[in-house]
């Protein structure tokens, strides 16, 4: 008898509790479009002030980039260049190391991934591409930084400074495990090399009003030198690629 | 009551006002709480999404698979993980799969299994979860490996979590609907964030604005085609190749709401096509085109159908008599038997 009138009332509150569940699920879902729509937007004043709780949040389990070529396309090719070293050169400056024997880890993807749409050269290019912007540039999340230490806030300065260090560590992480995979399985036989020096070159598009006769400008950045990370996995690609 | 492959244009017109009419309705609160309470939303258009989805995840465990040991394994260029996001209870479980060569290999085929279970529509919830989770590890493993079209599929994985499956026959107006028809929704406003954000990204940007940022992405090895470059070097080309995308993008949402709907999002599919074979981005593109076929509703898929049908009929009719040998005329008797 007890639980028959237990079973009417949780009847009669059934109602109220769906109606509840569908107000806190449709109130969660407006809150994290709110969210959303202030991650994404432009630098503004609203997502200065939400910051944290925007990238704690959206930034955090959301993260979402939808710039697709904007607000300006890419318009160079990146490409990575790396120079095995004995031990000898390993103690050499980066300038002061030979011209030659440097090879291209990037070229070889692009123009095969212009022969094949449906295979994975875009893709294995894709990490020390992404690694090399990110040395260079960071991430977008630091823009409203580096605008703000523009403006003369050394505070923002600090901090930009110290993502960027962060970044940079980690892009050079990413790029020497590559360039020591790329030593492993195309110098078997050379077991001198201990030392990988990394170079980016940049080959600028030739602006539109130049297009006919310009010639791109190509520029090399010297990232260093670095022991080769022992055991890194081998693609089993550049042998076939190079 | 006149039949679905009626013929007459008129009733394709009826037929396209009335499934788009509930779009514009719905912009009433009450039509929009029983949009969302009563009956599921979108239920081709999940379908669609799942399928495309399981294809572009099949494609890229097909390409990179044989590099998983590179790319994730132990000792590859990867060296991510969850403990990040997760903590290091959580986080530190799901990357002990990368600790060995066969751990990644089974976090790449249950990404494949998955992907096969939301192709056929079996089990697509438990596959929905599984290609999250997979997909998720594997992009925290390498971040730096992502495009934009892993970017949406795995926000939009968890939101397909909730979506019902094809059989699936619930209650009207129950939870399971409810669910149902907040995961349309919010796979709906994601994509419009999408491409409203795209849009105005690239309308303040110089390149954009001045009608050559096409000409600059072509020339660029990463995503050209050799071929195709000394096309966009013509003023009128880069021009239409470069406002079109932008303008598209900007008037997304609107074009949702309008009679335009279905050849905008038809204009997207075929876009994006032209993205897969002349950018080679053929597993963003995949996911592009899902994500536009979800968006079309059950009934415009009806309208599709039987303005399809009623092409066809009227195609078989027009080939029949093309086909049917000319009736004699009086004037001209038809001599049998006459030829040697």
């Amino acid at each position: 008898m007890h639980r028959l009138v237990w079973w009417q009332h949780f009847r009669k509150l059934g109602p109220w509790l769906t109606r509840g569940v569908r107000a806190w699920s449709l109130s969660l879902l407006l809150l994290h479009f709110a969210l959303t729509v202030i991650y994404v937007a432009p630098i503004n004043p609203v997502k200065i002030a939400l910051q944290p709780i925007v990238y704690g949040t959206i930034g955090q389990y959301f993260a979402q980039n939808w710039s697709f070529f904007a607000p300006n396309p890419i318009s160079s090719n990146i490409s990575l260049l790396v120079r095995p070293l004995d031990p000898v050169e390993a103690k050499l400056d980066s300038h002061d190391l030979p011209a030659g024997e440097w090879y291209d880890l990037t070229s070889p993807f692009w123009s095969r991934f212009q022969g094949n749409r449906f295979s994975a050269y875009e893709r294995l290019s894709r990490p020390q591409a992404n690694a090399m912007r990110m040395y260079m540039g960071g991430s977008p999340e630091l823009g409203p930084w580096i605008d703000a230490c523009h403006k003369g806030d050394q505070d923002a300065c600090r901090f930009y400074e110290r993502e960027m260090q962060k970044f940079r560590e980690h892009a050079l992480e990413v790029l020497v495990r590559i360039a020591s995979g790329f030593v492993t399985e195309s110098f078997p036989n050379h077991a001198n090399f201990t030392h990988v020096a990394l170079r980016v070159r940049s080959q600028i598009v030739v602006p539109w009003s130049q297009r006919f006769h310009g010639k791109p400008a190509i520029s090399d950045m010297d990232l260093g030198i670095y022991a080769i990370v022992d055991g890194v996995a081998s693609s089993g690609i550049y042998q076939h690629v190079n | 009551m006149r039949s679905w492959t009626a013929s007459h244009p008129r009733v394709y017109i009826s037929m396209l006002t009335s499934a788009l009419a509930p779009s514009i309705s719905n912009l009433s609160l009450r039509k929009a709480w029983e949009w969302l309470a009563w009956e599921p939303q979108h239920r081709l258009g999940t379908r669609f999404l799942q399928i495309a989805v399981g294809l572009m995840l099949l494609f890229r465990v097909a390409t990179e698979g044989r590099f998983y040991g590179y790319l994730w394994g132990p000792s590859g260029v990867g060296t991510g993980g969850m403990t990040r996001l997760f903590g290091s209870t959580v986080g530190g479980v799901l990357d002990k799969s990368f600790a060995t060569s066969t751990g990644t290999l089974g976090v790449l085929a249950v990404l494949a299994l998955s992907a096969i279970l939301l192709i056929s529509g079996r089990v697509t919830r438990l596959a929905t979860l599984g290609a999250f989770l997979t997909f998720f590890m594997l992009e925290q493993r390498l971040p730096e490996l992502p495009d934009g079209g892993d970017n949406i599929t795995r926000i939009v994985l968890i939101y397909m979590l909730f979506l019902l499956p094809p059989r699936a026959n619930p209650k009207q107006g129950g939870l399971l609907v409810w669910f149902h028809n907040l995961a349309v929704l919010a796979i709906i406003w994601q994509i419009v964030i999408l491409y409203t954000t795209s849009g105005i990204m690239k309308a303040y940007g110089d390149k954009w604005h001045h009608g050559v940022a096409m000409y600059y992405v072509s020339q660029v090895e990463w995503f050209s085609l050799p071929a195709l470059r000394h096309m966009f070097m013509n003023p009128f080309v880069v021009t239409l190749s470069t406002y079109i995308p932008m303008f598209y993008q900007l008037f997304f949402a609107i074009a949702l709401l309008s009679p335009l709907k279905l050849p905008w999002l038809l204009v997207g599919m075929i876009f994006h096509v032209g993205v897969a074979t002349f950018m080679g981005l053929v597993s963003f593109s995949t996911v592009m085109i899902g994500l536009e076929g979800f968006l079309i509703s059950d009934d415009e898929y009806a309208y599709l159908l039987a303005l399809s049908r009623g092409l066809r009929q009227w195609a078989n009719r027009k080939w029949r008599f093309r086909r049917m040998p000319a009736v004699p005329s009086a004037e001209q008797p038809e001599v049998l038997g006459a030829e040697p």
